[in-house]
């Protein structure tokens, strides 16, 4: 019986609505039950730039990852049983409206509407399986200001939510299942002639973890060989052979808000003495594809006096429509930042204003959206690595700074996603992924008798130096708990921590 | 969620007597005439009550209407409630089908309005003209009188006024259920449309038989009316006349657009603040301005899609408020909100003899240590009282407080919970984060795009606490006026053509570095505070905190920071924590109060101050001063009294106070030598007291003969015990005995005991502190 529900579902989403009764609890445990296996899952035609919502015929059945970018629009009210009793919501029920006259207000029901995007620096590997030849040049999102990258390719749809629509924040990544259509947006009603926009009319969703393909930590696969192999080769494809610089990327992707009060909050890391991009090549680093290749979510923010003062990073409303910024960022992401593009000129109070964002982002973990008369902070968690020619960040207050020391001459800091990244073969690949995924979700604990040690530590290191502050301890404890991570350990050991300490040494030697 | 449909088994002509028995009989109270009539000058109100008979509320008012003194009529549901006395009746039916009761009390009023008593023709528009004109054509040639739309008659605007015991909703709460309701919504105005003219009726002529055609609108949309519908000439006829819009005959009203948002503390942890639009009509419109906070009475009403829309929607209906009445929030508006869990745990406060050290304690709980640094900011938080003379002179109640001190020594963790718990809490840092910096700016409004001056922090914390990060970084602009800041407790603004003096009256909490980052112990403190004189002499307290390796201190960082890695939370505190909420109502309660100071305790505050003052003198020949004893100290010592007493909700300033402000004084001023280690005891028994109060007798009988010798030591003592007694050891000659009639008289006068103090000095006597001599009517104190 189920195999043949999952192809009917797939080839009329329509017909088997109308045979439901419409209350949208029922619908959401239909659908989820019909595509409940991977398989049956699968079968459904993503909507991805690489399958825009033109190749879709109107009202097919879709699924969508998307991120949440603005739950502010107002709750839609819609008819919930058409003439004859027929089921309503979900875009049916067109010609019952038109008679206004005799409707029965004990049929009204509120829908939710969001806005949704594609996950902004989504890697290409972490894409949905699907059957559909890719077909991408025809896209043109309706509304770019929703999609933190200005100008970037995209999809953009307004979702209508009937059921439990409410849990859903801004930033939220999840997988919609619904049939695509195009209505007009709600803001536009009030225009003569209304847009239309791509709208996904939501039968269940499903979240998606922070690591976008299912991690457990530890890794099964993780061996301290491999981490030395993941190292040495972000190091030769990305550093110029650096292997410190390597490990300290490393360790700051890995890392994560592990709690808010106490503030336990992501390590940053500037790369000093990072070269700029010379005149006529691309400006994006070869250290972001790199990371694109084993991390699921990489963004770019590239620093320049025109994105500073010309773009926004945090999201701000105007006119009660939410736009977007840089930094609207999906939990779990890694964004890289170069100041590379920098030249000589003035910053202007909206420079400010993005430059005050992202060092509040990188202190606190949180993004301030600007609306009329009012701020909101939403809670951030996007691990930075900063990129700087000087000797330390031009605009940030870093964590950790760790100048580079390129053994390899003449290399190519800045090359594009295709061209000479040296990719490992599949497995290995596969394995680098799993290593930084669990890392990403996973969690060490210390034991009593480290530590003891650390607290002896602490205090015998502070009678003999000046200088150590409680601050340092707290910063050595935070690289301590990543590496443990890395290195896919329940628990802090002495080990750990010596070997932090030596880390912090040499990167120590290096500043000096 | 479903919405209910309403059986309607209400007889409306019913409904109409009661609505009329109640507006010609409802009688308001005398206070009702003086606040809802704000509008009826002085003669009418005295000849009300000079007759003694209260005359019916809306009657009065249908009067004033008629005369068309008045276009208003608000209907308070209060008055219908006290009229009938329940709020299931008229009320409840009222406020669930709003509109159309709104209809039904106009054609009430409509009926019961009287003719006006004096010549109204000076108010005539074109349309009496046209009405007059018509009615006396009609008359003449067949004495039928056309049906005018009621509309076109009415010279009123009829309102619904909420009960005040209505809850403002957010907007998020509004949903299908309340479509048709009377709802009251709260939030800040976002955006405000012109005012422009709706139409009501419309009005035409027939350009055959002259006559005119009312059509009444109730939509957005409406479509106009062609044909003439005289029935008496072109429909009997069967001609079809065509018709032409009269707009000076037409009745307008004015309306305007609103989109209300939700505010910080309506939504939702990690939502997106949602917003409303507002339809506001006729007197209402012209009353809200972009950033107002207001309470909006109105009925939540849905506007049918029409045409393409509704084909392509699918969907029924968008929603907007129909605005009835508009209520809006004082600026200074704070969302304390009184609980019986608040109220009881605020009873037990007060009844807590330890209440002063708990308080100070839950401040910043998780920084350990700094038990005078909190006492102190926790009188910052309470104030003292601000006092304007006759003449009009203020004297500041604020106190200021700085802290100075090395990096890392949870400075900002400090100021950053002054600013969260305090009701106007600002926190800044003294770069100025934004162009606005710390005094105003004069900016451009981004939603009217008119010039304004935006306060900056030093003027949001107005009545509130500002509290400044990084003090010794301030630009030099924003110094200058924090000195006027915190004596005149105003600012002065000029710039941009725009010339101003707004209200500061905040308190200020800085937190400064040393010169160079880090306190440098080769040179003095003065030049290491690195702030001028007369700043510094502003702030009443002045505390110096140092991070100075030592084992136990270092011991219990690092323990605590292994913690907090280990278990992802904070590690329980050995004490009671007051809520942050607790403590904020508290406060708020303590600055009620207005204690004042009794003659025998101003006359000891004068005396204390003589001595201090004596004694900075001598510190001062003998170069070893850093900070300075004026007259403001002077104050500084009353405010902090003040502050106490408040905390005790006390409404007298006690001797206690004084002592205790006075301790806390020396607590700044010993933070500031170089050698201090001293940390202050903080038990608060009753024999403790005693034994400073004597201590201090016996300091203050000293230091005029000989200057305090301060000694550099390095390190911190060992113990406590050399903390206590620190400023008698090396003195081992006479001078330390007290008489017992002196002590006596000090401490009853301080409002203790004979056995209490008997019990202390026995206490002290047997760890060899003190001794009685001269057969017990002298102590002398052991070195």
């Amino acid at each position: 019986m189920v195999s043949a529900l999952v192809p009917d579902a797939l080839a009329d989403p329509d017909a088997v609505l109308q045979d439901l009764d419409g209350v949208p609890a029922r619908v959401t445990d239909h659908f989820k039950s019909i595509f409940a296996s991977d398989d049956a899952f699968n079968e459904i035609p993503p909507l991805t730039l690489d399958h825009p919502p033109e190749v879709h015929k109107d009202r097919s059945l879709v699924r969508f990852r998307a991120m949440i970018q603005d739950t502010s629009p107002s709750p839609e009210i819609y008819l919930a049983k058409r003439s004859g009793g027929r089921c309503g919501g979900w875009g049916l029920g067109d010609d019952a409206t038109t008679q206004a006259d005799n409707i029965d207000y004990a049929n009204l029901k509120e829908c939710t509407v969001f806005w949704a995007v594609s996950v902004p620096g989504e890697s290409p590997w972490t894409a949905p399986v699907a059957d559909l030849p890719p077909n991408r040049a025809t896209h043109r999102p309706p509304h770019p200001h929703k999609y933190p990258v200005p100008g970037a390719p995209h999809v953009g749809v307004q979702v209508k939510i009937y059921d439990a629509g409410d849990s859903l924040r801004s930033t939220d990544v999840v997988t919609f299942v619904g049939i695509l259509t195009s209505e007009p947006i709600q803001a536009d009603l009030e225009l003569a002639t209304p847009s239309l926009v791509p709208t996904l009319h939501v039968l269940f969703f499903q979240p998606v973890p922070p690591t976008i393909v299912p991690r457990v930590y530890p890794s099964p696969s993780a061996t301290p060989e491999l981490r030395d192999e993941l190292i040495t080769w972000i190091a030769d494809e990305a550093l110029a052979g650096d292997r410190d610089a390597a490990e300290w990327v490393l360790l700051c992707a890995i890392a994560r808000v592990q709690s808010r009060t106490p503030p336990i909050l992501p390590l940053t890391l500037t790369l000093s003495h990072f070269p700029s991009p010379g005149a006529g090549q691309t400006t994006i680093p070869a250290l972001t594809h790199v990371l694109a290749q084993i991390f699921p979510l990489v963004s770019t923010l590239p620093i320049s006096l025109h994105t500073l003062n010309d773009t926004s990073f945090a999201p701000e409303s105007k006119n009660e429509d939410l736009h977007s910024g840089w930094l609207q960022l999906p939990a779990g992401s890694v964004c890289v930042v170069t100041e590379g593009g920098v030249t000589e000129g003035g910053v202007f109070e909206r420079g400010l204003a993005n430059l005050r964002a992202v060092q509040e982002a990188m202190n606190a973990q949180t993004l301030e959206y600007v609306f009329p008369f009012s701020r909101f902070a939403f809670e951030t968690d996007i691990a930075f690595v900063v990129l700087s020619e000087g000797r330390k960040s031009t605009f940030f207050q870093i964590n950790a700074n760790v100048p580079l020391r390129p053994t390899t001459p003449d290399f190519e800091f800045y090359k594009s996603a295709d061209s000479g990244v040296r990719i490992p073969g599949r497995e290995k690949l596969e394995a680098f992924r799993a290593l930084v995924g669990g890392a990403k979700i996973g969690s060490v604990s210390i034991g009593e008798t480290t530590a003891e040690f650390i607290q002896d530590d602490f205090v015998n290191e502070r009678k003999a130096a000046q200088g150590l502050t409680s601050d340092d301890l707290i910063h050595r404890m935070m690289v301590a708990r990543l590496l443990a991570l890395s290195l896919q350990e329940k628990e802090i050991t002495v080990e750990v921590w010596e070997k932090t300490k030596a880390l912090e040494g040499r990167r120590k030697a290096r500043l000096g | 969620m479903s919405l209910p449909t309403v059986d309607i088994t209400i007889s409306y002509e019913e409904e109409k007597d009661k609505v009329t028995d109640f507006l010609s009989k409802f009688k308001g109270q005398e206070k009702d005439l003086a606040s809802n009539f704000a509008n009826i000058d002085i003669a009418d109100r005295d000849e009300d009550i000079s007759t003694e008979t209260v005359p019916a509320k809306y009657i009065v008012q249908l009067q004033r209407i008629a005369n068309r003194d008045q276009q208003m009529l608000v209907v308070d549901l209060e008055d219908i409630y006290t009229h009938e006395n329940t709020l299931s009746e008229l009320v409840a039916r009222i406020r669930n089908n709003t509109r159309r009761y709104v209809s039904l009390f106009c054609e009430v009023v409509d009926k019961l309005m009287p003719l006006p008593t004096k010549d109204i023709s000076e108010h005539d528009e074109v349309i009496d003209v046209i009405l007059h004109q018509r009615r006396e054509r009609n008359e003449q040639i067949d004495g039928v009188s056309p049906g005018f739309p009621d509309h076109l008659l009415r010279r009123y605007n009829l309102y619904f006024r909420p009960l005040r015991s209505d809850i403002a909703m957010a907007v998020r709460d509004v949903k299908g259920v309340h479509l048709g309701h009377l709802i009251t919504v709260r939030g800040i105005v976002t955006r405000v449309s012109e005012v422009k003219p709706l139409l009501q009726v419309n009005a035409y002529t027939c350009d055959v038989c002259g006559s005119e055609t009312f059509q009444d609108i109730s939509n957005k949309t409406f479509a106009p009316i062609i044909d003439c519908q005289n029935e008496n000439e072109c429909r009997k006829n069967g001609i079809t006349g065509s018709l032409h819009m009269q707009t000076r005959a037409c009745r307008f009203s004015p309306f305007q657009e609103v989109k209300i948002q939700e505010m910080a503390d309506q939504v939702p942890v990690g939502h997106i603040p949602r917003s409303m639009t507002i339809h506001v009509n006729g007197n209402l419109t012209r009353q809200m301005n972009p950033g107002d906070v207001v309470h909006l009475g109105g009925i939540f009403l849905p506007i049918p899609y029409t045409g393409f829309q509704a084909i392509r929607a699918g969907l029924l209906t968008d929603t907007y408020l129909e605005v009835h009445h508009v209520h809006q929030l004082k600026k200074q508006y704070s969302e304390m909100e009184m609980t019986p869990e608040i109220e009881r745990a605020i009873q037990e406060l007060k009844r807590d003899p330890a209440l002063y050290a708990k308080l100070a304690m839950s401040i910043a709980p998780e920084i350990y240590g700094h038990e005078d640094v909190k006492k102190a900011l926790l009188l910052l938080l309470v104030g003292g009282v601000t006092k304007i003379t006759g003449d009009g002179m203020k004297i500041r109640g604020d106190i200021n407080v700085c802290l100075m001190g090395d990096p890392g020594v949870a400075k900002s963790q400090l100021l950053k919970y002054i600013s969260k718990i305090a009701p106007r809490g600002v926190y800044t840092t003294g770069k100025g984060s934004s162009g606005v910096g710390l005094t105003a700016a004069v900016m451009r409004d981004p939603v009217t795009d008119e010039m304004v001056l935006e306060g900056g922090a030093l003027v949001l914390a107005d009545n509130g606490i500002c509290c400044i990060d990084e003090f010794d970084k301030m630009e030099e602009s924003d110094r200058t006026a924090i000195h006027e800041v915190m004596e005149q407790q105003t600012i002065s603004i000029s710039k941009a053509g725009i010339s101003t003096t707004l209200n500061a009256r905040t308190s200020i909490l800085a937190a400064a570095n040393p010169l160079y980052g880090r306190y440098n112990p080769k040179v003095s403190p003065v030049e290491n505070i690195n702030l001028p004189a007369a700043l510094l002499s502003r702030f009443d307290l002045l505390f110096l905190i140092l991070d100075k390796p030592s084992r136990d201190e270092d011991e219990r960082l690092a323990q605590h920071v292994t913690y907090v890695h280990m278990h992802n939370h904070h590690p329980d505190l050995e004490f009671d924590v007051i809520e942050p909420n607790v403590m904020r109502h508290y406060i708020a309660l303590a600055r009620s109060k207005r204690p004042t100071v009794p003659p025998q305790v101003s006359s000891y505050v004068v005396d204390s101050y003589v001595r201090l003052r004596k004694v900075s003198k001598e510190e001062e020949e003998a170069n070893k001063s850093h900070s300075y004893t004026s007259a403001r100290t002077l104050l500084g010592i009353l405010r902090m009294a003040q502050a106490l007493a408040r905390l005790r909700c006390a409404d007298t300033v006690v001797h206690q106070d004084v002592d205790e402000a006075l301790r806390l004084m020396a607590c700044s001023k010993e933070s500031l030598q170089e050698d201090t280690d001293k940390e202050f005891e903080p038990d608060q028994s009753v024999t403790s007291k005693i034994f400073r109060l004597i201590k201090e007798m016996a300091l203050g009988d000293r230091t005029p003969k000989r200057p305090r010798r301060r000694q550099k030591r390095f390190g911190k003592g060992p113990g406590r015990e050399r903390d206590m007694d620190v400023d008698s050891d090396d003195d081992s000659d006479d001078e330390g005995e007290l008489s017992m009639v002196d002590i006596r008289a000090r401490v009853m006068n301080a409002g203790y005991t004979e056995v209490q103090l008997m019990s202390t000095i026995v206490k002290y006597e047997d760890i060899d502190v003190w001794t009685r001599v001269a057969s017990g009517s002298k102590l002398r104190i052991i070195s």
